[in-house]
């Protein structure tokens, strides 16, 4: 295990100074951001815009996050150090592990800023520590089933151009984007045109922050929350064992 | 310690990068494997290093298979690449410990041996310098101190001194040599006729993923011929005068954009007095005439009959 | 073997030699187009969707007219902040420096970069029309219009792009460039009228009626509604010339101590 704590702590180091500051300065912002520019153009009929904003804030920055793995995890496993690490008498999984626990890190740190943020504009906690315990547990599986499937795509196409020039994220700007503003995370259903609801009702960042927002409020329908943690749980199995085989590969 | 037995490795698209190689490096020696880029150098380490699996035949390092026991090989030897495998974030120092820790050493042990290692590898000025900033030679080094924080079985360095200054290159060239003489097996690939030559007991020589020759600096010195000796005319016009007159010897042959006559000297110095004389007696102007060692091409041309690459 | 050099040519063929280099380069990066162009047509599709029927019963217009030009000053913002990000690169790998060792016009590289901006925000404010025409946007002004409208957000992002040259290429990390982004695209929002001004916090109203982005978005949004937006365009073009004059020499130092320091990765 030390060979994940050392790799763990080289990628901390490595993004102390960019990438976990920008982990708080992001949601923050962007939080901000969108409760400015849309809290009296939004209806969402009894609550504050803030507390209704928080959870798709959080996703956010989790999907963000993702594309930034991709790019590291492309980037680990094809430089020199990543391809010499392999030589070395350390767990295949290491890196692997190492990239993860720092997703869960960040996604923590996100997490705590955002809450800090939203409290700052009115966001409270109603439930009791049992729906804290909840909400921390669904956004950190979320965090680690996406980073999962990042990283199964970065080291996927890391012997690819694109995954040598960190384009991969920059195309995935656009769907992420889309997938978190056509959402019912930003406004209810009824802002939308009619041709579009069933999109918004249904995608996954809706039912997601749906979720978020009634453990929030304390009272949160139990199919929702059955529903968004098998997702989540189902999507670490599926994406972890994904991730595992493509670090395992060898040509 | 290494051995190979027909191994061969397939790319896709039915690219055959290596056909049948065979040969064994004994322990505690230093064997070169020769030949020009794209040869097969490179795949065959990253084969017995376990980046890649050899699509027939068998490997095996210090005792352990490639491909059923790849961890106790990993266990055994410790690899440096072509670049540079650094953590480009970290200064020299640094980058000691982590690879310390990674081996398994704890903290201060790991601290401990990076000092030694600076101090052995003369990198003192520069440690605490992040490896950006360093040249190409002072990378080299930290490079291979990082290989050597725990001393492996079986060191392979892949080009190891291409690249480098002259003083660099005799540095990393000592360090082979003691490593040798404390037991560790070493196997490098290089490029250079003259780095097989001085440091190891044995060269295979590749050529387009073949083995074409296997054998101490020695056999192939005797195989090849010691030197050739250069004749070139100040009048390029005289090329062909001179060249007949040498027809005889062995290997004459005309090179007229290098405005050379080059004859295998077979017997040193008394092949040059040779050649000499009859080109005195031709009262051609000399512009220079030489002895000098065989290039790469040539050995190639000897080995296999026409000119590699 | 010898050539005849051709005479010296002049600073503009030179320039669109330069320009046409970058062409080539965003052809083989995907980032750069994609940043350019796809994102803000895809933001303003899907801020219309979001937010279009809200503001409308809100504020009785239609928000198109100034979200049009709000994605289209953004997305060239965006571009050249890409752009930008590849500067570092190119300063520490010595490219930088084997083209200003060329026996051109000192400023011929330097033009061509912002020539190849200027182009690719032309093709993105048309683009991004298009798509807001097609989203329902009524564009009632004439011809000189639709031209000046499709020149404002050149003449911004000019110096917009000056200015992420003047800090990429003395940046020794690129977070700083995306700290200078987020404010300049945020004040372009708030600029739009979606929100409404009114809406913004009291305390942010003088800003945002005296910053540069507001006249911009003003002017363009006035050509759109057929009138003839003299004031704005005139706070605009000053902005731009003082933008200019504190940017531009900025950029062409940090430019050349860049392409003088030659290198150290390379």
């Amino acid at each position: 295990m030390t060979a994940v704590a050392v790799l763990t702590e080289r990628i901390v180091r490595d993004t102390l100074r960019d990438d976990l500051p920008f982990a708080i300065l992001a949601p923050a912002g962007n939080f901000i951001i969108f409760n400015l520019a849309l809290r009296n153009v939004i209806d969402t009929g009894g609550i504050g815009y803030p507390q209704y904003l928080l959870p798709v804030i959080i996703v956010q920055v989790t999907l963000l996050g993702a594309l930034t793995t991709v790019d590291r995890a492309a980037r680990d496993h094809q430089w020199e150090l990543g391809v010499r690490l392999r030589t070395m008498p350390i767990p295949t999984l290491a890196p692997l592990i190492a990239r993860m626990l720092y997703c869960l890190i960040r996604g923590a740190v996100a997490l705590l800023a955002t809450i800090a943020v939203g409290y700052a504009f009115g966001f409270r906690m109603f439930g009791g520590l049992g729906h804290l315990a909840a909400f921390t547990t669904l956004v950190l599986a979320l965090t680690l089933a996406l980073s999962l499937g990042a990283d199964a795509t970065g080291v996927g196409i890391s012997g690819a151009a694109i995954g040598r020039t960190g384009g991969a994220s920059q195309i995935l700007l656009v769907p992420q984007m889309l997938l978190v503003m056509l959402s019912t995370g930003m406004a209810p259903v009824d802002s939308f045109p009619d041709w579009l609801r069933g999109f918004v009702q249904h995608q996954p960042v809706s039912q997601v922050t749906e979720t978020l927002r009634g453990l929030a409020a304390g009272n949160v329908a139990v199919s929702s929350l059955t529903a968004s943690l098998a997702w989540c749980i189902g999507l670490v199995v599926v994406f972890g064992l994904i991730a595992m085989r493509m670090q395992r590969r060898v040509r | 310690m290494i051995e190979l037995d027909g191994v061969a490795k397939k790319f896709d698209g039915n690219i055959l990068a290596l056909q049948d190689i065979s040969f064994s490096v004994p322990t505690g020696s230093v064997c070169a494997l020769l030949g020009h880029n794209g040869a097969g150098k490179t795949t065959t380490i990253n084969i017995l290093s376990t980046l890649m699996r050899p699509s027939y035949g068998t490997a095996v390092v210090a005792g352990h298979d490639v491909v059923q026991d790849p961890g106790g090989v990993r266990a055994s030897i410790s690899m440096t690449g072509q670049v540079a495998a650094l953590d480009w974030q970290l200064t020299g120092r640094e980058n000691l410990v982590m690879f310390a820790r990674l081996r398994g050493l704890r903290r201060k042990d790991a601290h401990a041996r990076a000092d030694a290692l600076i101090e052995q590898f003369d990198l003192a000025d520069a440690a605490d310098r992040g490896v950006t900033t360093y040249s190409g030679g002072m990378r080299r080094r930290v490079d291979i101190a990082a290989a050597l924080v725990v001393t492996p079985r079986v060191l392979f360095l892949d080009e190891p001194t291409t690249g480098l200054d002259p003083r660099s290159r005799r540095t990393v060239w000592d360090l082979v040599s003691s490593l040798a003489a404390q037991g560790v097996t070493v196997l490098l690939t290089t490029q250079y006729l003259e780095e097989a030559d001085v440091l190891s007991d044995s060269i295979v020589v590749i050529d387009h993923g073949r083995v074409i020759a296997n054998g101490t600096a020695d056999d192939l010195k005797r195989r090849v011929g010691f030197s050739y000796c250069a004749v070139s005319p100040v009048d390029p016009a005289d090329l062909s005068k001179i060249l007949a007159a040498v027809a005889d010897l062995t290997d004459a042959q005309a090179d007229e954009e290098a405005n050379t006559v080059s004859v295998l000297a077979t017997n040193g110095v008394a092949t040059l007095s040779e050649v000499f004389r009859r080109v005195d007696q031709l009262k051609v102007e000399l512009a220079d005439i030489s002895l000098r060692k065989p290039t790469l091409d040539e050995v190639f041309l000897h080995l296999t009959g026409s000119s590699a690459g | 073997m010898t050539v005849n050099a051709p005479l010296r040519s002049s600073l503009v063929s030179e320039s669109l030699v330069f320009a046409g280099q970058q062409f080539t380069h965003w052809r083989r990066n995907p980032g750069v187009p994609t940043q350019a162009l796809l994102f803000p047509t895809f933001l303003l599709i899907t801020y219309y969707l979001l937010v279009g029927k809200s503001v409308l019963r809100i504020t009785g217009t239609d928000s198109l007219y100034g979200l049009v030009p709000t994605c289209a000053i953004a997305g060239a913002f965006s571009g050249a902040l890409a752009v930008g990000l590849t500067l570092p690169y190119e300063r520490d790998f010595g490219l930088l420096s084997s083209l200003w060792v060329l026996p051109v016009n000192r400023a011929s590289a330097l033009a061509g970069r912002l020539i190849a901006e200027a182009i690719r925000t032309l093709v993105g404010t048309a683009l991004i029309t298009a798509v807001g025409i097609g989203l329902g946007l009524d564009f009632q002004g004439g011809p000189l219009a639709v031209l000046l409208y499709l020149l404002v957000p050149v003449m911004v992002v000019l110096v917009f792009a000056m200015a992420v040259i003047a800090i990429a290429v003395r940046a020794k990390r690129l977070t700083m460039l995306i700290w200078l982004g987020l404010p300049a695209i945020t004040a372009v929002f708030a600029s739009s009228g979606s929100p409404p001004v009114e809406s913004l916090p009291s305390w942010m109203w003088p800003l945002l009626r005296f910053q540069p982005m507001q006249p911009i978005v003003e002017s363009m949004r006035t050509l759109a509604e057929g009138g003839l937006p003299w004031w704005p365009l005139l706070w605009g073009a000053l902005w731009t010339l003082a933008g200019a004059a504190v940017v531009g020499p900025l950029a062409v130092s940090g430019y050349r101590a860049a392409a003088e320091s030659g290198g150290g990765l390379g």
